[in-house]
């Protein structure tokens, strides 16, 4: 399972180099790979913004994808982007904004344009590559704007569409991000729909690994416009990962692990084509204690997190209590439960900067 | 092991069925071929443009890669596209043993259905049709030249598309259908309940109905009552008193004030699109008809049909979806699969 991040996108060229990449990375390695793809980089906030009444916002979107499209050349391809663009505005005219059917079937424009666009490249780089329909796919409940999976029905779907392909040796291309209610509607999956989509879908094949790719590096130990040493961590597992990301860390949402925890795990890799996080169920022994800090800020505190399997018992806790002192920073409250993967420390915002890199440089990599 | 029969089949009319079609077959052949022993092998595709033929059958890869192409634009998929070719061309390269036919319904002149499947029918191919135009303007002639023939037709996708309404008549064995009256045409049905429920006017509603992609371009063929009045004449056919086209009472539902709506639903009233059939004095009508909240009728919203059949022992109310390219697509299947199993080669 291959999910191609938005951030990666954006261009006619970009669609071909990311195409070339699955090709070398994958296809030529001999995996059978399915690929969830998501819109275009900025093109979801332009439709939102374009639902909101703004002409410019759809304008970009159509020179967007009316561009990618000419550059991968093709006038079928160039024709089926415009008819599609042409409903999207329909879809704007009819415009009633508050109609959430309406407005999901709005978004789902961006992921559907990208998938035509994904396919057209594969094929230019010598892939039998097809395009599914997520729609016809995958099953939600009717929470629009933040739909919820139903594995049962999209596993069977899943299985009907994607195993002859994958039998004849064809790459299946999904849009992520959206489904369809069991009435046909069309939903969306919320922030970080796209890679819960590929979560799911992987689970759901009983895929070995998903690879999740954007154009950064994988999870860093800290957030590096704060600390300059920070760099990406190697290893973690899933409850890391979950609890990271409730604490602020944005490359991921706690729904992708839904999937993963419930129906079937697999090995997910998040990062940029070079270099990633591994993420597995539960982390090899060796890799134990503080992986990361992370933040959130609320108010005038900012809650800084130190997460880890382990962290949270008690040698830990004192030896982090006993550097903060030594370090001279103040701290306003401290939370650690034994349950959970992280130490959660509440500091006045002015001292996010040192507190952060005392504890990226001490505690993570000390 | 248990032997697979492979049947091979012609897809004349590649649009919002057709494709709907090649899909279902692409996904659901293994399942198909477990359950039935059929392996069902898509030979030849056609569009207005041109056709696809491939003698020992298209794979589910190649058949949804036919689906990314635009409209009438099957004859430029290599190595297997011919442009400019028809049915005939098709039949000289390959004999398919059943003859889908998903081209448009034309009530003018039938074609290109009517040909086309007199044609297969005379070449002792079974059919299996959606299109509507041959069961409303050459009923006899088909069913005359099938059993001539002795090859199958299958049209329950033409009334109701996945709502197995013609069965359900052909199995009314034992009674007298005096008549029956419906909401027959999904389009209409969504664009009356976008004016009730939205209270907007009915250019509004098409516009929507349009976009998700539930009204033709051109809607005139639903709103002006052809397609109800059409389905009308076919169920006349199956009855075996045969209603003519022409004879049907029209009425054009664009004509609808949302202001009327509004009045009716504070009555406590709606609007359907009603089309009925009276078997004892032979006519047949589409109207649009003010009927009360607690209807039956009044329930069946969206693009859902219904059907209340009158017979001489009872009332029998069937409600379901009446259109769609899947809903339409697996009632073809359904026709298809009993044709390839009941016929043996
Ligand atoms: N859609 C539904 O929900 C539904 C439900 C029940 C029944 N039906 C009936 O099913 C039929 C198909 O419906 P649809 O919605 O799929 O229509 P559609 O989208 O308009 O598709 C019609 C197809 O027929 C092709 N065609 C037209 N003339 C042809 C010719 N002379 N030779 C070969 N192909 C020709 C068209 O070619 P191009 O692509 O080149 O234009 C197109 O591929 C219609 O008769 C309709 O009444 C539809």
């Amino acid at each position: 399972m291959v999910k191609i991040g938005g951030s990666l996108l954006k261009s006619g060229e970009s669609y071909l180099s990311v195409a070339e990449k699955i090709r070398e990375k994958f296809i030529e390695q001999g995996s059978r790979v399915v690929t969830v793809v998501s819109a275009m980089n900025g093109v979801t906030d332009d439709l939102i913004r374009s639902l909101a009444g703004s002409g410019s916002a759809l304008g970009r979107v159509v020179e967007k994808y009316t561009t990618a499209a000419e550059y991968l050349g093709r006038r079928r391809l160039k024709d089926r982007v415009e008819d599609e663009l042409r409903k999207l505005k329909l879809a704007l005219e009819v415009g009633h904004v508050h109609d959430p059917a309406l407005r999901d079937l709005v978004l789902s424009f961006g992921e559907k344009l990208s998938k035509i666009l994904l396919v057209e490249a594969l094929h230019h780089a010598g892939v039998m590559a097809v395009g599914l329909d997520a729609t016809e796919i995958i099953k939600t409940d009717a929470t629009h704007g933040n739909a919820l999976i139903k594995y049962r029905e999209t596993s069977v779907r899943l299985r009907n569409y994607v195993v002859p392909l994958l039998e004849e040796g064809a790459i299946p291309v999904i849009e992520g991000f959206i489904g369809s209610t069991s009435g046909g509607d069309v939903t969306t999956l919320g922030r970080g729909g796209s890679d819960y989509t590929a979560a799911a879908v992987a689970a759901l094949l009983r895929a070995l690994e998903v690879h999740i790719i954007t154009d950064v590096p994988g999870i860093m130990s800290a957030d590096p416009r704060y600390v300059k040493s920070a760099r990406v961590v190697p290893e973690m597992s899933y409850r890391e990962a979950i609890e990271a990301s409730l604490y602020g860390c944005k490359r991921l949402h706690p729904r992708t692990f839904h999937p993963l925890t419930l129906v079937h795990e697999c090995r997910v890799y998040v990062g940029s084509w070079r270099e990633s996080t591994l993420i597995t169920r539960v982390s090899s022994r060796c890799c134990r204690g503080p992986k990361l800090v992370t933040f959130k800020l609320k108010g005038r505190y900012a809650y800084v997190a130190l997460v880890g399997d382990g962290v949270s018992e008690h040698g830990l806790v004192s030896k982090v209590v006993d550097l903060l002192k030594y370090a001279g920073l103040q701290y306003d409250g401290i939370y650690a439960f034994m349950s959970r993967p992280s130490i959660v420390l509440m500091f006045e915002e002015q001292v996010l900067g040192r507190a952060l890199n005392t504890l990226h440089d001490l505690v993570v990599e000390g | 092991m248990r032997l697979v029969r492979v049947v091979r089949l012609a897809l004349i009319g590649f649009g919002t069925v057709g494709r709907s079609l090649a899909k279902l077959v692409a996904l659901k052949n293994k399942l198909i071929e477990e359950k039935y022993g059929v392996r069902l092998s898509i030979v030849a595709v056609a569009d207005s443009g041109g056709a696809v033929v491939k003698e020992d059958g298209l794979t589910p890869y190649e058949l949804l890669r036919l689906c990314e192409l635009p409209r009438s634009a099957m004859s430029t998929f290599t190595p297997y596209g011919l442009p400019g070719a028809g049915v005939r061309e098709i039949y000289s390269r390959v004999l398919p043993d059943i003859h889908v036919e998903a081209t448009p319904s034309n009530y003018v002149d039938g074609e290109p259905g009517v040909s086309n499947v007199l044609y297969a029918l005379e070449s002792g191919v079974h059919v299996v049709s959606c299109n509507k135009a041959p069961f409303v303007l050459r009923y006899r002639d088909v069913m005359d030249s099938a059993s001539r023939k002795g090859v199958k037709v299958g049209f329950k996708a033409t009334v109701m598309a996945g709502t197995p309404l013609i069965d359900l008549l052909m199995s009314l064995k034992g009674y007298e259908v005096e008549g029956l009256e419906g909401i027959l045409n999904g389009t209409t049905n969504f664009i009356l309940t976008e004016m009730h429920e939205n209270l907007v006017t009915y250019e509004e509603a098409l516009k929507k109905a349009q976009l998700m992609g539930i009204a033709e371009s051109n809607p005139d063929l639903d709103v002006k009552g052809w397609d109800p009045a059409a389905k009308l004449v076919i169920i006349s056919n199956v009855l075996g008193k045969p209603v003519k086209l022409g004879d049907v009472v029209r009425e054009d539902l664009s004509r609808l004030d949302v202001r009327e709506v509004f009045m009716a639903v504070k009555e406590g009233s709606v609007f359907k699109f009603i089309a009925a059939l009276d078997l004892r004095e032979g006519r047949a009508s589409v109207k649009l008809i003010k009927v009360p909240r607690e209807d039956v009728f009044a329930s069946v919203t969206g693009t859902l049909n219904a059907v209340r059949i009158r017979t001489d022992v009872n009332e029998i109310t069937i409600v379901g979806k009446g259109a769609g390219g899947p809903e339409t697509a697996h009632s073809v299947l359904d026709d298809v699969l009993t044709v390839a199993q009941e016929v043996r080669s």
